[in-house]
């Protein structure tokens, strides 16, 4: 039991008491009237008196019940409330995963089904309503008390936010959960602790020093990626409410890939990628789509999970002639019976760029190396100029018609404005004056052997530099925005920066004073380099979107507008900026934006109706997020803790019982009873 | 039951009665269940044998009765001598006993008031039969300089009267009544017993709301062989007091107070103790073969006069 507002009652209570029974205590001012005798009335009230049962508390019957109706009154006025269960933390942060898993329909609600999510709401509101509610006169008042819990609601998925700042208002907080939507986004904490913390986390004190933020109630079926990463003060509770099942079936496609064959550029493979997370070996149908029609349809075998609990994984391959671009679909077809509690991993789709070859300018004062590589290359063009004959095309405007120039020991300077020529360069011997770089010295050193290398990046994804010794390597400076993807034992050898619609590759010592002209390395690094970088970022080999993610991709020079149209199809327009760099997002679900403008096109745009249409295309397909198995506890950075099924202790069932409308009930009564005593005393 | 608030008091006869009224008095005369023996000739007949026209009985002649009524037709016919015995016709005593105690100065109509003409209106008819009439006013006024304190409970009284020329004597002495104070009517029944000479008819005006207690004073009155009616007077507010509210009664005789919440409950017992108190005096009554009248003071007289008391046979 606790008291919301007893100091106003107790005020009311020590001026109101007293005057009550002081006024019962003044003799009652009653109006004089001569009669014949007071013989017969005498007897009379002698008669009632001693007929009358409890005579003593009739005397007092009316002072008791308006007694009483104070009591109830000061008693409301207190606003008392019951707390089945020990009261929460006075600030609690709710977090709810969003996350494509949370979509799994694996949780029930009586018999109907009910996905994660919904579970998660609903044991969320639960929560909120175990919450102490403020005062009738909460807000400041001159006898507000701050007994009330608040509570802040953040959702998060690959990003987080805040849906309700905090509050002890439950019904902001209600609305807030209520109005949660599931995304098919992956899960990422991270945010959304920094997030918690920012509004309500470890903070000094005075006389008391560090003390823990809020409370986090987290509501997840624990599949995040980056739990482990979450630094939290030692002492700050965290409640993991966990939602689904640990051995949920769900079978999704995890990978889809195209590929076109090097000498057949026709020719488009594309591998679909499948997980299980059943216990047996399943055969799933799975089926292809292309440009809207069934192209094939096949039956692939996917393991079961293994004795770890690992998902058995499977894949197929499907082959098509498309020298244009298409647009190509993925999708698994399950009945009931397959079991599968998450219908958004069950599609995928991938927009193929037509086959199309480079246009490629080398900028050299003369390298073999250089020229006899890139000629190797398949290109639609290979323009060798000297720099001077590149400054003249850049004044004249002629860099558009290059997808890609390679440097050799040169760089071009920046405009008199400080602004970099647009265009994707990749530099041999040299580094242009862009995102932190600058060339230090140029002196003499010993031998550099290459140490370390982003082995992941796309333009070194099949290289090897173990063997690369490096006769001399210049030293160079590498600001916040430039990223080193080799390493070298005196100092970066490949660094990679991009500032607006400029995007560089720099190999920073000359190949010719290196022996990597003599390693196939060296040819699988400048095709891969200069394939990365004449491509846009998103749709390099064919990889399409996440859900969650923020979707950059470049437009021709010239286009102002562009019309946006989501799976939804939502409508929208966005206006590229200078460099023609179109950013959309995060988009929320899977599926195929497409983007439409009029004006020139692009080399892997479609033109439809006079207007020039480009695909990009978001699936889920992540491994991580298809798992859906809901592992019982957390392994936080601090430590393993356990999940809560439901709202847990102090949560299911259990609710603030408010106590003072009852006693209003109480007063009203007791109102009653005396207005009824009082008239039978006076009625006539 | 509420004191009158101002009244306009009476000042003569004609205040009293009007002239239909006093013109049907004429007609009427008391009337006795007993047979008294009166002091002087009168209309009544007497127990006495005497000298009315009336034929009462016969009996033997003997020596020294008055030759004169011998019934000689029954010596023709028996050759023996009787006398003829007449009725004997004598006055009867009417004694009036006004109650002056304040209680009986309140009500709508006043209860004093209807009193006033009641005993004008039996005086009047008393005195034109050519009755004594005695009229005695008690009460026990409080003392007042110049004023003289009641005796032995009796303010005023007023005797033998006669005869039609008496009448302004009687409605002076009733006029000049005023009701104030208490009254102690055991000692005045007790004094009035007493003093009285003579039996007769008494008639008792008064509301009985004798905190003393009515029985004593009756049994005084009743001992010495009066024909004793009794005309219980009680204002219309009394009998169906409409009053409300939290008050302190005031009891207008001896200023005692009672503090009451006036709900329905109190005034049903009211009622019952108003109804539980008339029927103990009207029980007491019979057995003492008086005469009870209960009227509310709205009453108008010649109600009174020709139909209650000519019913009960106190009027003829």
């Amino acid at each position: 039991m606790s008291w919301l507002t007893w100091p106003i009652a107790a005020a009311a209570a020590a001026v109101a008491i007293p005057a009550l029974v002081i006024l019962y205590f003044l003799k009652l001012k009653r109006r004089d009237l001569e009669v014949s005798t007071t013989l017969l009335w005498k007897k009379a009230i002698q008669d009632l008196q001693a007929n009358a049962p409890f005579q003593r508390l009739r005397r007092n019957i009316l002072l008791l019940l308006q007694l009483l109706i104070l009591a109830a009154l000061l008693l409301a006025i207190a606003q008392p409330q019951m707390l089945q269960e020990a009261s929460p933390s006075a600030q609690t942060v709710i977090l709810i995963d969003r996350s494509a898993s949370m979509s799994a329909t694996d949780e029930f609600d009586g018999d109907e089904p009910l996905s994660r999510l919904e579970r998660a709401k609903l044991d969320a509101i639960a929560h909120v309503e175990t919450m102490r509610s403020g005062g009738l006169l909460e807000g400041g008042g001159l006898f507000s008390t701050d007994d009330a819990d608040e509570a802040m609601v953040i959702v998060f998925d690959r990003s987080a936010e805040v849906v309700q700042p905090f509050t002890s208002n439950k019904d902001l907080l209600r609305a807030a959960i209520r109005g949660v939507e599931p995304t098919e986004a992956s899960s990422s904490i991270t945010e959304a602790v920094r997030l918690a913390s920012a509004y309500a986390g470890p903070r000094v004190i005075e006389d008391k020093g560090l003390v823990p933020g809020a409370a986090l109630e987290l509501w997840s079926d624990g599949d995040i990626a980056d739990i482990g990463d979450v630094a939290l003060h030692p002492d700050t509770e965290v409640t993991f409410h966990r939602v689904g099942a640990s051995a949920s079936t769900n079978i999704a496609i995890t990978a889809l890939q195209a590929e076109r064959a090097y000498d057949r550029p026709d020719q488009v493979s594309v591998f679909v990628g499948l997980q299980s997370t059943a216990a047996t070996r399943r055969a799933v149908d799975v089926e292809f789509v292309v440009d809207g029609l069934v192209s094939s349809v096949r039956t692939v075998p996917v393991a079961g999970r293994d004795a770890q609990g690992e998902p058995g994984v499977g894949g197929v391959v499907f082959t098509l002639t498309q020298s244009g671009g298409s647009l190509v679909s993925a999708r698994l077809v399950l009945d009931e019976a397959d079991g599968d509690v998450l219908e958004a991993d069950d599609i995928a789709w991938l927009a193929i760029p037509p086959a199309r070859r480079l246009a490629v300018g080398l900028v050299t004062e003369g390298n073999l190396f250089l020229r006899q590589a890139l000629g190797g290359l398949t290109l639609s063009r290979l323009d060798v100029m000297t720099p001077a004959e590149f400054e003249s095309l850049r004044a004249g405007g002629g860099l558009a018609g290059f997808d890609v120039f390679v440097f050799d020991r040169w760089a071009p300077r920046a405009d008199d404005d400080g602004a970099y020529p647009p265009g994707r360069f990749l530099f041999f011997g040299a580094v242009p004056s862009l995102g932190g770089l600058e060339l230090v010295k140029r002196e003499e050193a010993p031998v550099a052997a290459i140490v370390a290398w982003e082995r992941d990046h796309p333009a070194l994804r099949m290289v090897n530099l173990d063997g690369v010794r490096v006769g001399s390597m210049p030293e160079i400076s590498v600001g916040d925005t430039a990223q080193v993807l080799a390493r070298s034992t005196e100092g970066p050898a490949i660094v990679e920066a991009s500032v607006g619609a400029t995007r560089t590759l720099s190999v920073v010592f000359e190949v010719a004073r290196s022996n990597w002209p003599y390693d196939v390395g060296f040819l699988l690094f400048l095709a891969t380099a200069v394939e990365y970088l004449g491509n846009d970022f998103t749709e390099i080999d064919g990889v399409s979107a996440h859900p969650g993610e923020v979707v950059r991709t470049r437009v021709p020079a010239g286009v102002d507008r562009v019309e946006l149209t989501g799976p939804d199809d939502a409508r929208m327009n966005l206006s590229p900026d200078p460099g023609g760099e179109v950013v959309f997002g995060p988009i929320r679900s899977s599926g195929v934006y497409r983007l439409q403008w009029r004006g020139p096109a692009g080399s892997r745009d479609v033109e439809v109706d006079g207007q020039v249409v480009r695909l990009l295309t978001a699936s889920m397909l992540d491994a991580s997020e298809s798992r859906v198995g809901a592992p019982e506890g957390l392994s936080l950075a601090r430590g393993e803790i356990a999940g809560q099924d439901g709202v847990g202790e102090g949560g299911a069932g259990s609710s603030t019982l408010r106590l003072w409308p009852w006693l209003l009930l109480v007063t009203c009564t007791f109102m009653l009873v005396e207005w009824f005593v009082y008239n039978r005393k006076v009625h006539i | 039951m509420l004191r009158t608030e101002s009244i306009q008091r009476p000042k003569s006869i004609d205040d009293l009665l009007d002239g239909k009224l006093i013109a049907r008095l004429g007609q009427l005369d008391l009337a006795s269940r007993k047979i008294f023996a009166g002091r002087m000739k009168g209309e009544r007949r007497s127990k006495k044998r005497g000298e009315s026209v009336e034929f009462a009985d016969h009996r033997p002649y003997v020596v020294g009765d008055d030759l004169r009524f011998i019934d000689w037709n029954i010596f023709g016919r028996l050759d023996r001598l009787f006398l003829k015995l007449f009725l004997e016709e004598e006055d009867l005593a009417l004694h009036l006993v006004l109650d002056c105690s304040a209680s009986l100065d309140c009500g709508d109509p006043n209860k004093f008031l209807f009193c006033q003409k009641a005993a004008a209106a039996l005086g009047y008819t008393g005195l034109v039969n050519l009755n004594r009439v005695a009229v005695t006013a008690i009460g026990d006024p409080p003392e007042q300089e110049g004023v003289e304190a009641g005796a032995g409970g009796v303010v005023g009284t007023l005797r033998n009267l006669r005869g039609r020329r008496r009448v302004h004597d009687l409605s002076r002495f009733i006029c000049g009544m005023t009701p104030d104070g208490g009254t102690r009517f055991p000692e005045a029944a007790k004094r009035i017993a007493l003093t009285r000479q003579g039996k007769g008819v008494m008639v008792v005006l008064s509301d009985f709301f004798f905190k003393e207690g009515y029985e004593q004073g009756l049994r005084y009155l009743v001992g010495r062989g009066y024909d004793l009616i009794l005309i219980q007077v009680l204002s219309p507010q009394e009998l169906n007091p409409e009053i409300g509210g939290d008050l302190r009664l005031l009891d207008v005789e001896d200023g005692d107070r009672a503090e009451v919440t006036i709900s329905a409950p109190l005034i049903k017992r009211y009622k019952a103790n108003l109804a539980a108190y008339c029927d103990q005096l009207r029980s007491f009554c019979a057995r003492r073969e008086i005469t009870l009248l209960t009227l509310p003071s709205d009453t108008p007289i010649e109600t009174l006069l020709l139909d209650y008391l000519r019913t009960r046979g106190v009027l003829r």
